[in-house]
């Protein structure tokens, strides 16, 4: 058999494989699409299916229609932009469009900037009725100038299901930076749902909180999965009502008073993951009037820009004192969401134009707030770590672990900023492993000391064979020997433990560093011999060997 | 077990676990229900079938990739050129035989082995130019040098850094 008679589907496969956006994979590529006219086809919807900016398309027309000028030098680098010479002709535009409806996922970013005004007009006044991206799949624009929001408006055809829309991405891929709220592109979001009713997962980072920006989500009849600046409680009733919703991330800024008669909005659907960002104000209202019935990872992030807590000390150790009471929000936690939960993670932040950043300020989280948490008995990860836990005990973790045995990841108060001593010690840790069979992943401070290693609960917890490293903040520490014996009678594979990277520590905890750098340093000893033990004991196995 | 019958008219008796592998017999099973009814392979010859039950054998019990596994994995897994060292040496055949492999599982719905082929050809395409992938495949050049050179003009920009 020749390889020109396998079917066109199984070419695109073939021809897919060798298609990982790689400069050296696209040169690949297009010259299979040069090889022969079977191949040309396929060869081509491969190479024009992910495209990013307009360049490609612009460098299929000829050399007259096209001027490419210098626009400005930025670091001594000449920067240029393509410009248009004359209007495109017919025969210019059947070009364009034949690669243009090839593209499956467009990607604009910054690069928008070497355009300019005449190839915007050019793009967005096609001579023909059809849009220019007829099967456009997926649209990421990453860019905030106003100027060019009216070709963003050519692209929203009804095909798309996957839009990502923000002024830049991010590293990380759950954040990005938002666009400026600004009237146009509030009326461009307002529209999107009858510009493209198709949508499935839309990303839009927009902290313009007006009706018609929340309201413009209900539309849409089969969302996956939805991350998107502000919502409002008519929008949350109509996403509850959706079966398809499978993760949702939002804002929240006012949730106004329940529209009288109307029930709760419940998500009963398939929706597994929620994540919420509110002001500390605000946050307890919301989760007391939404219900999750079937979700497994909670993200909450708590603004803490103005109101959260004052910068006196004095005011860190009472919940009471703070707008944001913390027991009542975990009750309202155990009332929003379901068993189901497995994930959870809460922290706090500065909220910069949408975009949540880490603020670490300690807001102390007690057993009054854990006792609301205990029935989320499927929980594998819990991610408090921006708490300050000084006030939870041994006792108290105890009787958490013994709640949640199913515990992979735990997270707990280690990355605190202004840190007290935890009244947790090295027994907590030991109630830890004895309980929680599963864990891998241990972020925790406590005090560490010697214990009586013949006594319960030490002499019957089973070792933890999974932890390779520990995270203990900073931790106090008391006799690293003992220390070191102890965790590696725990942990017998640990061979790190990392502390917080500070340029200076609080008082007194600057004087544990080396404490935990002594215990690293006794672990490798003891790991080390541990080895050789086990390669004795096998090789007098072997011969039979009296030990 | 199952009875199979080839385009050449050979019949193989099979492992149900072994043939379930391809989706199209699965799902045809799961239709015909329990019986001693053979099935007519019409698009595969002996010598293939044997290839893919070679391939099923081996690979019998491993999870198969789920019907509704989003595009991103799909894309990865596609993308991930390794192949193991047993399906490397079992792929090693004349090209003939690889893309009558390809087109089985093509039409069998054995994606795993579908991937295995499509990574082999790629693997041997990657880096060449137009002329040595005609040389590799024996294709002939049926563009004009017109033809091909407005493609290579249209399509400069993927050679670009």
């Amino acid at each position: 058999m020749h390889i020109c008679l396998l079917p066109t589907e199984t070419l695109l496969e073939i021809f897919a494989t060798i298609n990982d956006s790689r400069l050296d994979s696209r040169v690949t590529i297009a010259a299979l699409a040069r090889t022969c006219q079977k191949f040309k086809e396929p060869a081509l919807n491969i190479l024009w299916k992910n495209t990013t900016g307009f360049k490609p398309l612009l460098s299929c027309l000829r050399p007259n229609a096209k001027l490419v000028k210098p626009y400005a030098r930025v670091n001594s680098a000449k920067k240029r932009r393509v410009t248009l010479s004359t209007p495109l002709s017919l025969e210019e535009w059947n070009i364009v469009g034949q690669y243009a409806r090839r593209i499956r996922s467009l990607t604009i970013t910054s690069s928008i900037n070497d355009i300019d005004e005449r190839v915007v007009q050019a793009l967005i006044s096609t001579p023909t009725s059809a849009p220019l991206f007829l099967n456009l799949h997926r649209l990421e624009w990453w860019d905030d100038q106003e100027r060019f929001l009216p070709l963003l408006r050519s692209l929203l055809v009804p095909t798309i299901r996957s839009m990502k829309l923000g002024s830049a991405p991010s590293l990380d891929a759950f954040s990005c930076h938002p666009w400026t709220p600004s009237f146009v592109k509030s009326a461009l979001l307002a529209s999107l749902g009858t510009r493209c009713p198709s949508i499935r997962e839309l990303f839009c980072a927009y902290s313009d909180d007006s009706q018609a920006i929340c309201e413009f989500v209900c539309g849409w009849q089969e969302l996956l999965h939805l991350r998107m600046g502000v919502l409002n409680a008519q929008s949350l009733d109509h996403l509850a009502s959706l079966p398809s919703l499978k993760s949702l991330h939002f804002r929240i800024n006012d949730f106004g008073e329940a529209p009288h008669g109307n029930p709760t909005p419940t998500f009963t659907s398939q929706l597994t993951e929620v994540s919420i960002t509110a002001s500390a104000a605000i946050f307890t209202w919301c989760l007391r009037n939404v219900r999750f019935l079937s979700c497994q990872s909670v993200a909450l992030h708590i603004d803490s820009d103005t109101e959260l807590l004052s910068d006196s000390d004095d005011s860190m150790d009472t919940a009471a004192s703070l707008p944001l009471n913390i027991p009542g929000l975990m009750d309202s936690f155990s009332e929003c969401f379901s068993s189901a939960v497995e994930h959870i993670t809460i922290g706090f932040g500065n909220s910069s134009g949408g975009r949540y950043e880490h603020d670490t300020r300690p807001i102390v989280f007690g057993f009054d707030a854990v006792v609301s948490l205990l029935p989320f008995s499927r929980l594998t990860r819990l991610d408090l770590n921006q708490f300050c836990t000084s006030a939870i005990s041994d006792a108290t973790l105890k009787l958490m672990t013994q709640s949640w045995p199913r515990l992979e990841e735990i997270r707990f108060g280690s990355t605190t900023r202004r840190p007290k001593i935890p009244s947790l010690t090295f027994i907590g840790l030991v109630h830890l492993i004895q309980h929680c069979r599963q864990l891998r992943d241990i972020e925790m401070s406590f005090c560490a000391c010697s214990i009586d290693i013949n006594c319960e609960p030490f002499s019957r917890t089973i070792p933890n064979e999974k932890i390779t490293s520990i995270f203990v903040g900073i931790s106090p520490i008391i006799n690293p020997i003992a220390v070191a014996g102890q965790l590696h009678a725990l942990m017998p594979n640990l061979t790190t433990v990392n502390v917080a990277r500070m340029l200076s520590f609080p008082p007194p905890f600057g004087l544990y560093k080396d404490g935990w750098s002594r215990v690293d340093e006794f672990l490798v000893v003891l790991t080390e011999g541990a080895k050789i033990r086990a390669k004795i004991g096998q090789v007098s196995h072997e011969h039979q060997l009296p030990d | 077990m199952v009875l199979l019958v080839t385009s050449d008219n050979v019949q193989f008796q099979v492992d149900k676990e072994v043939v379930e592998r391809s989706v199209l017999i699965k799902n045809m099973l799961e239709d015909v229900g329990e019986s001693d009814q053979s099935i007519p392979l019409a698009n595969v010859s002996s010598s293939v079938l044997k290839k893919v039950i070679e391939y099923c054998e081996h690979h019998r019990g491993e999870p198969l990739p789920s019907a509704d596994a989003d595009q991103n994995q799909d894309e990865t897994r596609k993308r991930t050129t390794d192949i193991s060292e047993w399906d490397q040496k079992f792929i090693t055949v004349d090209q003939e035989m690889l893309f009558e492999i390809i087109l089985a599982a093509n039409y069998l719905d054995i994606k795993s082995l579908l991937d295995v082929g499509c990574k082999t050809v790629a693997n041997m395409i990657k880096g060449k130019t137009p002329e040595e992938i005609r040389r590799l495949f024996n294709i002939v050049n049926d563009f004009t040098p017109e033809e091909e050179a407005q493609i290579k003009k249209e399509n400069e920009w993927a050679e670009d850094r």
